[in-house]
């Protein structure tokens, strides 16, 4: 029996997408950009508000410092202003990049205006602090104030500092993490039929056709992706530090002798060609499984599955390599300082148990549509096991990675977690705590892995803290500390979500939902745990 | 009170579940099964209840966890501060990452070792304890049911005998206590 793609789901699904868009759209036209602003130390200890960006603003230096000015005075302060610009005077070519141009990068130091007969404070230009003007010694005198000057300053460089983000760097951000985390979703499923391939399995047989549906999603996701890698070659977007030149040459005042010395592997020509590697393979084997798989439902015999187990061992060789290295340089170089040789099992364990989940998630769907009654509670236990079991793959694996650095607490690689535990903690608490506390104790027992609601209900929340995960993956390093979950995420995963499902559901109705002449089907049919 | 225990010995699993699938559908009870490897299905047949040695091994690891969150905080902070990893903070909380691996560690290895003693003890089975199956070819290919009169008040021993001789069986014993 085939699944019946009907003019109703196809309605329902473009009203979802729609709604994704509309959310998005809004979130796209009031996305807003600021300054970066962190707490400096001067050498002779004085506490300053290092402001710093790197790109075009709408404003200039010194309509900036006025506002600033302005706002301060009103609040009873005033703020020094030092400007750390560099110079490139000893620049050996003596030409700049587009960066240099619109560089700013200035040391606020915020006093307590005197009440009592002011003295010749110098507002504005000086930097020496041999005065009265420290801050802690005046917050004291000023006991009424609510928040101390720098508390004050810092809120001040926030508002006047924000504005319309040009870049759209959050759109660009969570473009990547949308479209990774559901082609991430496709190649689990390619991932998942190569190993039952492999492993000659005969507990997932019904399974096959949906997966096969999961896996008719990897070419759309890889244009997205592709689409996305290319706005970074562009420049359209910043996601990928390393990809500007910049960063490489050492002439270049931004020259940054780390990310100079990864340059074999991160570097354009290295990127687009591995890229093409990555996505030929992945898609030369969805197609040459599908196309199999079609044709054994008509010849039958046992030679398309001996293939099959061949192709799938290949496969899975194939995979191991690509998945980590293709992790690396897609979402690893974001923090492009960092590196993990782990980080590549702890991205492909959340695609895995991502693609689990929705596997269930699908199969509940249309099992409430009528459809795959020979998938009976046994097939759904053993699934359930597989989700039960990676999400403590994935568990360990991000242990595993965190507790290594914490113990070594190297800067090279502290950095990674500094970035996380500074803006993102408790959205990454949150997510290592639902990935790890909610599957362990509410999956445990037998009943509860063959529960339609208790899956539905799992099953949705760890789907969700799945995307969280890609989205801690790529944000810190991509958009710092202006992150937010708000119209936009939501439309874009929304929109994302409605796609994906339209193009599964697509691919699942252009074949029987059972194969016919798999060797292991008959076993399966009967399967009882 | 005698008791006559009937044993039906058969050579095929498959065979031995078909006949106890008739006798219990008649409304016999099947006290036991002997076999030489585990028979998939059969615990819903002849209605063993359900294990509760998942409990045993919850905790078992419970015990583990403790024993060891206990003895790390006395080890490492209490009687012997530890520098660890330059974090000499002697805090068992904020050096919590470091204890994890053992904890984890611990708790599998009570939990397994639990779970396995609980295991021998309950069958009868650990090294030295005597044997109590009835044929000690139920050990290589031959698979034998136990029905006790005892618990079928309904049946005579010889209305038993009839039944399991209907069934697929390859050499039938009987045995009064």
């Amino acid at each position: 029996m085939n699944f019946q793609f009907t003019s109703k789901i196809k309605r329902n699904l473009f009203i979802i997408i729609a709604a994704g868009l509309a959310m998005f759209i809004i979130g796209f036209s009031t996305e807003k950009n600021h300054m970066y602003s962190e707490l400096a130390n001067t050498e002779d200890g004085t506490e300053s508000l290092l402001v710093e960006y790197y790109n075009e603003l709408p404003f200039t230096k010194e309509a900036f410092i006025d506002r600033v000015k302005t706002a301060a005075s009103e609040q009873g302060i005033t703020v020094d202003f030092v400007d750390m610009t560099l110079h490139h005077g000893t620049e050996v070519h003596g030409e700049s990049t587009h960066h240099d141009e619109f560089e700013f990068k200035m040391l606020l130091t915020p006093h307590v205006k005197e009440t009592k007969g002011s003295h010749g404070h110098d507002e504005g230009g000086t930097h020496g602090v041999e005065e009265d003007g420290h801050v802690e010694d005046s917050h004291g005198a000023h006991g009424g104030v609510a928040h101390s000057p720098m508390e004050t300053l810092e809120h001040i460089v926030h508002e006047q500092g924000t504005f319309p983000d040009t870049g759209h760097a959050r759109s660009w951000s969570n473009l990547l993490v949308n479209a990774f985390f559901f082609f991430g979703i496709g190649l689990g499923a390619l991932f998942f039929i190569a190993l039952q391939y492999a492993t000659e399995s005969g507990w997932g047989v019904v399974y096959k056709r949906i997966l096969e549906a999961i896996i008719g999603w990897l070419p759309v996701g890889a244009i997205f992706l592709i689409f996305v890698f290319f706005a970074g070659s562009m420049h359209w977007n910043h996601i990928w530090h390393w990809m500007d030149p910049a960063v490489m040459d050492p002439g270049n005042a931004h020259f940054d002798p780390i990310i100079a010395n990864k340059q074999p592997f991160l570097s354009q020509w290295f990127f687009w060609m591995m890229n093409v590697i990555y996505f030929s393979v992945f898609l030369l084997f969805a197609r040459g499984f599908r196309k199999r798989s079609l044709q054994e439902d008509l010849e039958g015999g046992t030679k398309i599955h001996m293939k099959n187990f061949a192709k799938g061992a290949f496969f899975l060789v194939l995979f191991g390599y690509l998945s980590s290295v293709m992790s690396w340089h897609w979402i690893m170089s974001i923090d492009t300082h960092w590196f993990s040789t782990l980080f590549g099992w702890l991205v492909f364990s959340g695609i895995w148990v991502s693609a689990t989940i929705f596997i269930l998630l699908l199969v509940f769907w249309l099992k409430a549509q009528g459809y795959v009654k020979f998938i009976n509670e046994s097939h759904i236990h053993d699934m359930g096991k597989w989700m039960f079991a990676i999400s403590f793959l994935w568990t360990y694996l991000f242990f595993s990675q965190f507790m290594l650095i914490w113990y070594a607490d190297i800067p090279e690689e502290v950095t990674y977690y500094l970035d996380r535990f500074g803006n993102y903690k408790w959205i990454l608490w949150t997510t290592v705590a639902v990935n790890f506390v909610i599957p362990i104790v509410l999956l445990m027992s037998r009943e509860a892995k063959r529960s339609k609601i208790t899956i539905l209900i799992i099953g949705s929340i760890l789907f969700v803290f799945h995307w969280v995960d890609v989205f801690i993956m790529v944000m810190p390093g991509s958009v710092f500390d202006h992150w937010a979950i708000g119209f936009l995420e939501v439309g874009m995963f929304i929109a994302f979500l409605g796609m994906f499902i339209f193009v599964v559901l697509r691919t699942l109705s252009k074949a029987p939902l059972l194969v016919t002449n798999h060797p292991y089907l008959d076993e399966n049919l009967h399967h009882d745990t | 009170m005698s008791d006559t225990i009937i044993y039906a010995m058969y050579d095929d699993d498959d065979k031995l579940v078909d006949g106890a699938k008739m006798l219990v559908s008649k409304g016999i009870h099947v006290n036991e099964v002997f076999s030489p490897m585990p028979i998939h299905g059969i615990d819903d047949v002849i209605g063993v209840r359900h294990t509760r040695l998942g409990i045993a091994a919850f905790l078992y690891g419970l015990t583990g966890l403790m024993l060891a969150t206990l003895g790390m905080k006395y080890f490492m902070i209490d009687d012997w501060m530890m520098n660890i990893g330059g974090k000499p903070s002697f805090s068992y909380l904020e050096n919590l990452p470091a204890f994890i691996p053992i904890t984890f560690e611990f708790t599998v290895l009570c939990a397994a070792h639990g779970m396995a003693i609980t295991y021998f003890l309950r069958n009868g089975t650990l090294p030295g304890m005597p044997a109590t199956n009835p044929d000690p070819r139920t050990t290589d290919d031959r698979f034998v049911m136990e029905i006790r009169t005892s618990e079928n008040s309904k049946y005579s021993a010889s209305d038993i005998q009839a039944l399991v001789r209907s069934t697929d069986f390859v050499e039938l014993d009987e045995k009064t206590v």
